[in-house]
């Protein structure tokens, strides 16, 4: 294979690579977190189509406007913004009250529960959504756990090496070598 | 006194909302420059790679003869690479394609009867087959 082909080749990998990447899966991501909402927005009108609370009750209103604002803006939820609002937004923008904190307030029961694991479960997708719907934070994020994990183990390692009267003999044994 | 310590909360309420409105405006325009600046950066790579590549074979090697080598360097193993990812692309776009169109038919059905519930029922605004809706600018 020449030099030529080989460049012509690698350029339409890249550029084919490209279009996966920022157009098709991308866009796969936004429709299943977009889906994983529905299915929750569907549950929460369930719990009211069955009497449990009503249509007009302030914790479904919000619940529900909470999950098509999510829908709605699936495609704003990126990890770029999310770490924008984390480093200049916790002053100002977790100020705001959530419908999440209303439910808390509810007496305990099993509306409160359900509507509770609901904003849980939309806060999870919207979490792992975060990380793979682009793949540069996707490998960050590996990168950093990786790295963690390694440094844990060569602290564990090297405290347990410090501490083992093996590797201290052997450590006197080179010393005094050194000195003879 | 009561009421006046209400509006006083009221006031200091809308205050935190609209400079948090206003901060989502600043952090959403910054996040835009920075995605699209991601996106096209790396196009724009591909293609000052392919010109190097073009720029290092200029005058040495024509277009046709590019072609042919590239067609020529094409074995059975490759053939069958591009074949499967061809299908499989294919393939993906015309689930996708029929996913929307089934979407399309049955999202009218389930919000007529939950509205037949529901009649304030509220919605996500989405375009019938589930897309981003072009008010809402993707980016």
């Amino acid at each position: 294979m020449s030099i030529a082909s080989i460049a012509l080749q690698t350029t339409l990998w890249l550029l084919i690579g490209w279009v996966l990447l920022f157009c098709c899966w991308r866009q796969y991501r936004i429709d299943l977190l977009r889906q994983k909402l529905f299915v929750l927005r569907d549950e929460v009108f369930d719990i009211a189509a069955a009497g449990q609370m009503g249509f007009s009750d302030p914790h479904y209103v919000q619940t529900r406007q909470f999950l098509n604002a999510m829908i709605r803006y699936t495609h704003r939820i990126t990890f770029t913004r999310a770490a924008f609002a984390a480093f200049f937004g916790r002053k100002t923008l977790l100020k705001v009250k959530a419908p999440v904190d209303a439910i808390r307030e509810m007496p305990k029961g099993p509306v409160r529960d359900k509507l509770l694991s609901v904003h849980g479960r939309a806060n999870i997708a919207i979490g792992i959504h975060l990380f793979t719907a682009s793949p540069l934070p996707a490998m960050a994020f590996v990168g950093l756990v990786l790295h963690l994990a390694v440094r844990g183990m060569y602290k564990a390692y090297s405290e347990k090496v410090g501490s083992d009267r093996t590797v201290a003999a052997v450590e006197r044994m080179a010393i005094l070598s050194q000195a003879a | 006194m009561a009421t006046r310590k209400i509006d006083e909360k009221t006031l200091r309420v809308r205050e935190i909302e609209a400079s948090a409105k206003i901060l989502a405006l600043k952090i959403d325009a910054a996040a835009r420059v920075i995605s699209t600046g991601i996106k096209y950066g790396c196009l724009a790579y591909c293609a000052w790679l392919a010109l190097q590549g073009v720029r290092a074979l200029s005058g040495k090697i024509t277009l046709a003869n590019i072609a042919l080598n590239f067609l020529g360097s094409i074995s059975t193993n490759n053939a069958v690479c591009y074949t499967v990812t061809g299908g499989a692309v294919g393939w993906g776009y015309l689930e996708r394609r029929l996913r929307k169109a089934k979407t399309e038919t049955f999202q009218g059905r389930v919000r007529d009867l939950e509205k037949l519930i529901d009649p304030k029922r509220s919605s996500s605004n989405l375009t019938p087959q589930g897309d981003t809706n072009p008010m809402d600018e993707p980016t």
